[in-house]
């Protein structure tokens, strides 16, 4: 209208088209599969001929850690659990490493990941822990320690 | 007389004075609907097709697996959507909008304005930005879309890339003004048209586009001589005529814009733009009223404009 106003009109004529983007990113997650069987000690201590001790299996505060607890254990009580965990999110992941935090003077974890590997949405992956009762155990002391999975996004080195 | 002769005197006359006003009744209508015709450009570059380089079931662009995805589609004239999904940080997919200019006058875009989180990084490829298009014609741009790695997972993103597009009317003052920004016709091609009209016209006298610019420049703000605006109208019909985007011999009713017949035209309401650029000649050296100026000035707009 100013332009109007002004005598000369500039004659421009305009329209406006536009692109409306939406970008959804998907999820790089990882889970432990809880599965206690997974463990030798189904009964009978493994090396021993009694059933003693026992291990229990629960998610921890994200579905990646894993916390593992030592019942009614005992010094040399030792175990191998086969755990596995799988790709729950919607990006491929870079299984990295297991990263363990425990008592390493109650106890001694060690575990066996196999090499780095990507895990695709779905796929599942396992992971050999070995648990070792200390001499330093004190007795009626239940030990929890923790396994939390250290992953990439798949396309990261 | 019997009074049957004078019914019938009255039939005929009534007859005549209604043939009559049907004939300049249809004369006027036909008019208008050629000025109409010949007027009445428009603009219309719309969106005619949208694309990717990775919808679904394609490879990721740049890796080896299919993870994410990204996903064009035109929902209307004005407005494509872009989806992204499955998204990751690195994750880029090109982005490809076809623009069809269905009107009649050639378009021109301008910059393009893209708005996006810092999550995602969106830029022109080949830039439809200063592209002009010709009507009937169809270009492509090309945008590439970027996940950056301050992205969260599980989130949701948005951008927008807004295109607009303008027309300068042919022959407005503007249109001339700009001369240089549209290239419609080169500065030598103006200032010939320039020196034609000055050796011809009694009102005008410039003869370079700097000249030119001048006569434009001085009818802007709201405090320009009715004169200086007027001129810049006449102006600008001199070089349509001269241009060919205004026909000579194309009749054009001017009774509207001046109505009191100061132009003083054998023909107001059909007068060939020859005759108006005469008449407004004409006026040279008579010292026109404000008024007068106003007259002429808007009759040029209005030409200028194909409004009549």
């Amino acid at each position: 209208m100013s332009l109007a106003a002004l005598g000369v009109a500039y004659g421009l004529w305009a329209e406006t088209v536009h692109i409306e983007g939406t970008v959804n990113t998907g999820t790089a997650d990882l889970e432990w599969l809880v599965d206690e069987s997974s463990c030798n000690d189904d009964g009978i201590d493994p090396g021993y001929g009694k059933d003693v001790g026992w291990v229990s299996l629960a998610l921890g505060p994200t579905s990646d850690i894993l916390e593992v607890t030592v019942e009614s254990a005992y010094p040399t009580y030792s175990l191998a659990c086969t755990l596995a965990y799988r790709n729950s999110g919607s990006i491929p992941v870079r299984v990295k490493t297991i990263h363990t935090t425990y008592p390493n003077d109650k106890l001694t974890v060690s575990y066996w990941n196999g090499p780095v590997v990507q895990l695709d949405p779905g796929q599942q992956k396992t992971c050999t822990v070995y648990i070792h009762v200390e001499d330093q155990a004190e007795p009626g002391i239940s030990y929890t320690f923790t396994m939390r999975i250290n992953h990439v996004q798949w396309n990261e080195p | 007389m019997s009074v049957t002769t004078r019914i019938t005197v009255a039939v005929l006359g009534l007859v005549i004075v209604l043939a009559s006003m049907g004939v300049g009744y249809g004369l006027w209508a036909k008019t208008l609907v050629i000025d109409g015709s010949v007027a009445n450009g428009y603009i219309n570059a719309d969106f005619t097709a949208a694309s990717t380089n990775d919808p679904s079931g394609i490879i990721d662009p740049g890796y080896a697996k299919d993870v994410g995805s990204c996903t064009a589609e035109v929902i209307d004239d004005q407005t494509v959507t872009a989806t992204l999904s499955n998204a990751y940080p690195s994750y880029q997919c090109e982005l490809y909008v076809t623009m069809h200019n269905g009107g009649t006058v050639p378009e021109r875009i301008d910059l393009v304005d893209i708005t996006s989180p810092p999550e995602i990084t969106v830029d022109e490829l080949n830039g439809l930005s200063g592209t002009e298009i010709d009507p009937g014609q169809s270009v492509q741009g090309t945008f590439l879309v970027h996940v950056e790695q301050e992205a969260l997972q599980g989130q949701v993103y948005t951008f927008t890339i807004t295109i607009p597009s303008t027309v300068w009317i042919f022959g407005t003052p503007g249109f001339w003004k700009n001369w240089d920004s549209h290239n419609t016709y080169t500065q030598g091609e103006i200032e010939g048209r320039l020196v034609e009209i000055a050796a011809s016209s009694s009102w005008l006298d410039a003869t370079s586009v700097a000249d030119m610019e001048a006569v434009f420049a001085a009818a802007l703000g709201g405090h320009a001589p009715m004169e200086s605006r007027f001129l810049a109208h006449y102006l600008a019909t001199r070089l349509n005529n001269a241009s060919g985007i205004l026909n000579p011999a194309a009749l054009h009713d001017v009774t509207g814009p001046d109505p009191g017949k100061y132009l003083g035209l054998a023909t107001p309401s059909a007068a060939t733009l020859t005759e108006i650029i005469s008449a407004i000649e004409g006026k040279s050296g008579t010292s026109p009223t404000k008024d007068e100026f106003e007259i002429m000035k808007d009759v040029c707009d209005a030409l200028n404009n194909r409004t009549i």
